[in-house]
């Protein structure tokens, strides 16, 4: 049975979308077929961060939703673009980037029903041991989906104080909807605090783990999303944390 | 799928195992009601009576195969909560 992951944040501009697509490039690194879908149809970014050019994009999710193609055909494989040869595959379902197009599904939604029907076929079709969810920021009808079929959700969260208030409402959630194994990521952490204080102050106010403190990196600022840190930095502290946070995710 | 009356949000206010069951199908997809007693720890009579409320509520709906029901959740095709909906829910 595949393995569903959400990675989630209350604001928006926590790192979540970098957090997935390292997250998928180290599933791929473990030997894993992962699918990622991205679901920020209304800011989708994703795609950058796994080198999926415009040009190269033949069916977004969008399409699907609109019923113009399956889920399937919607789905790109990003592996080659992940700058390290890796035994997994990552497989892409993009939203589309064209104003128009992100116009009118913020003009007239979709079907829930259809996008929690594609992440099943997606787990089916592609074969995947991994679908990770890359969602849009806040509380919506979208993120509630995810996050009720996900057997583990990470919520990433910078030690802000909107973004403590926030992550307040979002565990509030996963727990009313039963979430399996939830688990926090701090990010964008001045290197100036205490991380051992902090991981323990945000457990101790949220009740829940912390897979990983993350410290703000000038490295990570200087790639700006032009590819996955953890495939460009294999050595580097935060690789090393995101690793044993994935193991976490997985237990 | 006919579209249904159920939005992700009213999963909020539901009560716990109404809101199991509807999770277990988005989650797993169609079932049977003695899949869905085995899976949440129900008895027949608890699981019939739950899947009768969320029929009513239309919420769910099931197709008859061989001497079977299967049950399976029937999202509404367009949400109708918005965000501040969705918070006084809980």
């Amino acid at each position: 049975m595949a393995h569903i992951m959400s990675v989630h944040s209350f604001r928006g501009g926590t790192g979540k979308s970098n957090t997935t697509a390292n997250l998928a490039a180290l599933l791929a690194q473990q030997g894993k077929r992962v699918g990622v879908v991205d679901t920020d149809i209304a800011s989708p970014g994703i795609h950058v961060l796994l080198g999926l050019e415009e040009t190269a994009v033949q069916h977004t999710l969008n399409d699907y939703l609109w019923g113009l193609c399956s889920i399937g055909d919607a789905a790109h494989d990003v592996t080659e673009h992940l700058s390290v040869s890796v035994s997994g595959q990552v497989l892409l379902i993009p939203s589309s980037i064209k104003a128009g197009e992100i116009a009118r599904v913020l003009r007239e939604g979709y079907d829930v029903g259809l996008l929690n029907d594609g992440f099943q076929s997606l787990i089916e079709e592609l074969v995947l041991d991994v679908l990770l969810i890359d969602t849009h920021p806040g509380l919506n009808e979208e993120t509630l989906l995810s996050i009720a079929i996900s057997d583990a959700l990470i919520i990433v969260m910078r030690p802000d104080q909107q973004d403590f208030q926030g992550t307040g409402v979002t565990v509030e959630v996963a727990r009313k909807l039963d979430v399996p194994n939830l688990l926090l990521v701090v990010n964008k952490a001045p290197i100036t605090l205490d991380f051992d204080e902090l991981k323990l102050r945000v457990e101790n106010t949220y009740n829940c783990t912390v897979a990983a403190v993350l410290p703000h990196s000038d490295e990570m600022m200087t790639l700006a999303s032009a590819g996955v840190f953890a495939m460009h930095y294999p050595d580097h502290p935060i690789t090393q944390k995101l690793k044993r946070a994935l193991d976490m995710v997985l237990a | 799928m006919p579209s249904g009356e159920l939005d992700p949000g009213d999963l909020l206010g539901l009560p716990d195992k109404h809101r199991k069951l509807i999770v277990w199908l988005a989650r797993y997809g169609p079932a049977s009601a003695a899949t869905l007693a085995g899976e949440l720890g129900l008895s027949p009579d608890e699981v019939h009576g739950i899947l009768r409320v969320l029929l009513e509520q239309e919420y769910i709906s099931y197709k008859s195969e061989s001497a079977d029901r299967v049950y399976n959740v029937r999202f509404r095709s367009k949400p109708r909560h918005s965000a501040n909906d969705l918070l006084n829910l809980f």
